[in-house]
């Protein structure tokens, strides 16, 4: 019987459980979503990782010996160890995509994990495994031919395999601004027949969790003879990857809360409003002699059904649909094989948790009608009283008009419930302002680039190996400027220990100016000769400023060298040591550069006929076009905000409307009597709402940019956006906002229409 | 103490109601016919189910009829829209409830201002606490006054309209005799002194001695319509 009577007040009171369930529903959804993508993404790394014995440490060099490698097997905390080339190359056809070429005279760490054909081979000295990504675009298949140019050398081999390669779940292509499978692959040869290139990696396998604490017997080891240590962390490949999934995690924590704690505030609000309604009904099962504990289990049981549904049906949604949505979005960006979604032991725990908040709510509500005598209980409470308010402290009080301090009174009366509704704007505010805030600021930062830092009409990429006196021959007919981009490590002091160095890029430029730099306030500026230039944020993790001695080496080499610090630049894209070409010669290195900046627009038709040496060119059409993909992510993103950004305030403001309205259910029938209107009554309470949702609005709105700053620096070291939002997001989501908070009253025009005054009235007080 | 010659205020011609459909009919006003002159102090007496509320709050505007005519000041409620009958209780009715249905979080004084939201020329709130003697307890809340005094800021609200006519559903139902004659005596001195027409609705017999007129129901029927020649002060009632 309890039961029926549960579902029947569960439907008459429809729109207060279907606002728990939604927001029960949208935690534990959006929970969901950000975690079993990623979930999926630990659990299959691992299985790539053991699968092929990826290594922990990776040590650089000009060339290792295999005594060397003897010594450094011998070490007791190295499992496996295996000596290997690699180089970049270019691909004869195909667009001429970069590879990443390694030349493995054993396959013992960091095997690639073929997916297709025969399994990698050391003695096959004519196959050749390529990543299955970038076959698969092109469509190429184990059998076929496939030619390879490095250093002016054309090597044509058979494709054996299609493989996975575990270092690198992040491949980029260097003259790309995003990911584009079809331009780069990592590709496995037998090192047999290419004697002569020294073994350059040494990489090993290790149980000890912190592989950096190794440096001292590794060095040992190997004489101090290598260039450079690094880790899993170290490794842009492996990186990126990492970065985002612990991005992911964050926003796992972060975004759920503010719904979990919303949907707390609704859940409490109504129980409180449910069970104090339900006081004679209690009274009256309490009267007919039920038990305390049936009388609390089944109020218990509504927010229970409740949260209970709404947490299910939001693990699922947000597992499979959200979640699925994430793992196909980032699919396209990282490789790991077999990636989708799983969930864990925590996700039963956060619903579970849900679930206890909703029902222990509802149980303090519900333990306080059951306190009172049952004789007591019959009769409805006493009306809340009125007080002096604070309010009427304020010097203009007198001066306010009726609506005014009738709803500031109420306010006085309810103040949980207004936090709930100042809150849940401010909420909405925030992801609103965010969700413009992102629009903007992408904008902005594609002006700054594109006007203050990639001042050049084309870019034209040389292959690798490119004499300068080539590069100089071209830049002799397109005038701009050439650039070198390395790799190089860098630290703040002599002899720094592995972490307190940083691997990074530099930048030779020519000093023209086609390569952009800007001061920390985004002004385009020159770097001064005979000095360095960092950017911000490097600058800060190493706490280095102007004037300071920066050390740093080419990652590959030995040899480290001092520059003084004459600039600290930012660049949204890319951070590195920015250095002039006249200083680099001036340590005795030799300028190699790998692209051309030029004031011309020109194709690669035309480049190409003038020097055998350009690889590609990218006109700045194509670079905007990368931009353009960007954001048109970005608009998903922002449609996906601004939904979220817009329940929040409909499902709270409706809440608050849908209490205050029932609590002065009487008030209101009484005002109708004296002759109020139904717009004037409409009107009296959306007031109120219109006031949580202002506070809300000035709340919120500071919020926006400071969680999207939040989440562009969460997006790694690499980038660096100055987060802006204009005074058009703030007035947009205001506007959007507050016409919300009025929509959401006329909710409640017909519940004012249909009054039963007569009935209302004659109930006693 | 009716005066000749005195034009009816209010008009109720063969009005019927009835709640529900078909087996479940409920038949609450009967082919009910009266007529109220203005300045009147009326009674309308039953015992409950006799379906004087329901011929209240039509009178009140709060309800229509199913059929027949409700004609008040020479409007005619039974054809009024939702907003035409929020316009005619603003302007035409001042109510008395059983329970005074002052808002609570509002002070007395400010439950009378209130009327000013609702018709142009209200009267001054403090005159007419000033009027129901309840001009020290202007700036209490109604929790912080006895059950007479909520009363009577009900009737100083109800007076601040300046209506035409005062309906009172059970105004002393739920007070002590003692406070029940303040109020009931307020009541009569409007009607007798600013000529305001009364309408009590009540089950109480004693009352109707000090009515001018006294419509009698059962059964939703108007079983009796008494002309009092000589009514009451409501002091000399045996209460």
């Amino acid at each position: 019987m309890l039961f029926r009577k549960m579902l029947r007040e569960l439907i008459k009171n429809m729109g207060q459980f279907i606002s728990i369930l939604i927001l029960s529903f949208l935690a534990i959804s959006l929970f969901a979503g950000m975690k079993a993508s990623n979930i999926s993404a630990y659990n299959k790394l691992d299985d790539l990782f053991e699968k092929t014995n990826n290594a922990d440490g990776w040590i650089y060099s000009e060339g290792f010996s295999d005594e060397q490698l003897e010594s450094v097997k011998k070490l007791p905390d190295v499992k496996d160890a295996q000596l290997r080339t690699h180089v970049t190359a270019n691909a004869k056809e195909h667009d001429q995509a970069q590879l990443e070429v390694y030349l493995l005279p054993e396959n013992t760490v960091s095997k690639p994990l073929v997916t297709q054909g025969a399994e990698f081979d050391t003695e096959d000295t004519d196959g050749v495994w390529l990543s299955e990504s970038f076959a698969n675009a092109w469509e190429i298949k184990p059998g076929d031919q496939f030619s390879m140019i490095y250093m002016g050398f054309e090597v044509e081999k058979t494709v054996r395999g299609l493989a996975v390669s575990p270092e690198y779940q992040y491949l980029k292509a260097d003259k790309d601004l995003d990911v584009v499978i079809k331009n780069i692959s990592v590709v496995y040869l037998s090192s047999k027949g290419f004697d002569s290139i020294p073994k350059t990696e040494l990489i090993f396998t290790t149980d000890r969790e912190d592989v950096k604490g190794m440096e001292q017997e590794i060095s040992d080891a190997l004489s101090g003879d290598f260039a450079v240590f690094c880790d899993r962390n170290d490794l842009p490949g492996m990186k990126v990857m990492a970065d985002e999934l612990a991005q992911h995690d964050q926003f796992a924590v972060t975004f759920p809360v503010v719904f979990i704690a919303i949907a707390l505030l609704v859940i409490m609000t109504s129980m409180n409003r449910m069970i104090e309604k339900q006081r004679v009904q209690i009274g009256t099962m309490r009267a007919l002699g039920m038990k305390r504990r049936k009388i609390i289990i089944h109020y218990l049981s509504y927010s229970f059904l409740v949260s209970f549904v709404g947490s299910v049906a939001g693990l699922y949604v947000g597992t499979y649909g959200i979640g699925e949505f994430i793992a196909k979005i980032f699919r396209e960006w990282y490789f790991i094989p077999g990636w989708t979604v799983e969930m864990d032991a925590s996700f039963f725990l956060v619903l579970a948790l849900i679930v206890f908040c909703c029902t222990g709510a509802t149980y303090l509500s519900c333990r306080k009608v059951m306190d009172v005598k049952p004789a007591e209980s019959l009769r409805p409470a006493a009306p809340k009283s009125g007080r002096n308010t604070l309010f009427e402290k304020l010097p203009f009080w007198k001066k306010l008009g009726f609506s005014s301090q009738y709803n500031l009174r109420d306010i006085s009366r309810g103040k949980l419930r207004a936090f709930m509704g100042v809150f849940g704007t401010a909420a909405g505010m925030m992801l609103m302002v965010a969700a413009f805030a992102s629009y903007v600021t992408i904008k902005d930062t594609s002006s700054w680039t594109f006007d203050k830092l990639q001042r050049y009409k084309a870019e034209i990429d040389f292959s690798g190996g490119t004499s300068l006196s080539e590069a100089e021959k071209v830049r002799g007919l397109y005038e701009g400027e050439l650039v070198q981009a390395q790799t190089v490590e860098i630290a703040a002091k002599k002899n720094a220990s592995a972490g307190e160095k940083r691997s990074t890029t530099m930048i030779v430029t020519e000093g023209k100016g086609n390569f952009g730099l800007t001061d920390v306030h985004r002004d385009p500026v020159a770097l001064p000769p005979g000095s360095i230039a960092i950017t911000q944020k490097l600058a800060k993790a190493l706490s280095v400023e102007e004037g300071d001695v920066l050390y740093w080496h080419i990652y590959d080499k030995n040899t480290w060298y001092e520059s003084k610090i004459g600039l600290i630049n930012r660049n949204p894209n890319l951070q590195g040591v920015t250095m002039l070409r006249a200083d680099y010669e001036e340590y005795g290195l030799e300028f190699a550069p790998g692209m051309l900046y030029t004031d011309e627009s020109v194709g690669y038709e035309e480049v190409s006929r003038v020097s055998d040496s350009v690889l590609a060119v990218h006109d700045d059409t194509d670079l905007r076009e990368s931009f353009d993909v960007m954001m048109s992510m970005i608009d998903a993103m922002i449609g996906v905000f601004i939904a979220f950004a817009l329940i929040l305030p409909v499902v709270v403001l409706y809440n608050c409307g849908n209490l205050s309205f029932n609590e002065r259910v009487k008030e209101f029938a009484t005002l109708k009597v004296l002759g109020f209107t139904t717009g004037r009554i409409r009107k009296l309470l959306s007031l109120q709402n219109l006031w949580l949702s202002v506070l809300g609005v000035l709340i919120g709105a500071p919020f926006g940019t400071v969680i999207l700053q939040y989440m562009f620096d969460s997006n790694g070291d690499s980038m660096d956006y100055q987060v802006g939002a204009g005074f058009i997001s703030y007035a947009l989501s205001a506007v959007v906002v507050l016409v919300t908070s009025v929509l959401v009253s006329y909710m409640f025009n017909k519940r004012i229409k249909r009054l039963d005054m007569v009935e209302i009235l004659k109930g006693m007080e | 103490m009716m005066q000749s010659g005195a034009s009816s205020i209010v008009e109720f011609e063969n009005v019927t109601k009835k709640y529900g459909e078909g087996d479940a009919t409920q038949l609450a006003n009967d082919n009910v016919s009266f007529s109220i002159n203005e300045g009147e102090f009326v009674v309308i007496l039953g015992q409950s189910g006799a379906g004087k509320s329901t011929v209240l709050n039509m009178l009140g505007g709060m309800d229509v009829p199913t059929s027949g005519r409700v004609t008040v000041a020479g409007q005619e409620v039974s054809k009024m829209n939702d907003r035409e009958l929020s316009l005619y209780r603003a302007g035409t009715i001042g109510f008395i409830f059983q329970f005074y249905n002052l808002l609570p979080s509002l002070t007395a004084l400010e439950n009378v201002s209130l009327v000013k939201n609702i018709v142009k020329d209200a009267g001054n709130a403090e005159e007419m606490l000033a009027q129901v003697g309840l001009a020290e307890h202007k700036n209490k809340f109604p929790a912080q006054m006895s059950g007479g005094e909520q009363q009577r800021v009900s009737i100083a609200r109800a007076l601040a309209k300046n209506p035409k006519i005062i309906l009172g559903d059970e105004p002393t139902g739920a007070l002590d005799s003692e406070t029940g004659v303040i109020v009931l005596e307020l009541l009569q001195k409007l009607c007798r002194e600013q000529k305001k027409t009364v309408i009590l609705v009540t089950h109480n017999a004693d009352i109707a001695q000090c009515a001018d007129k006294v419509i009698r129901m059962k059964n939703g029927k108007v079983r009796e319509i008494k002309i009092n020649e000589a009514p009451k002060a409501v002091r000399e009632v045996e209460w």
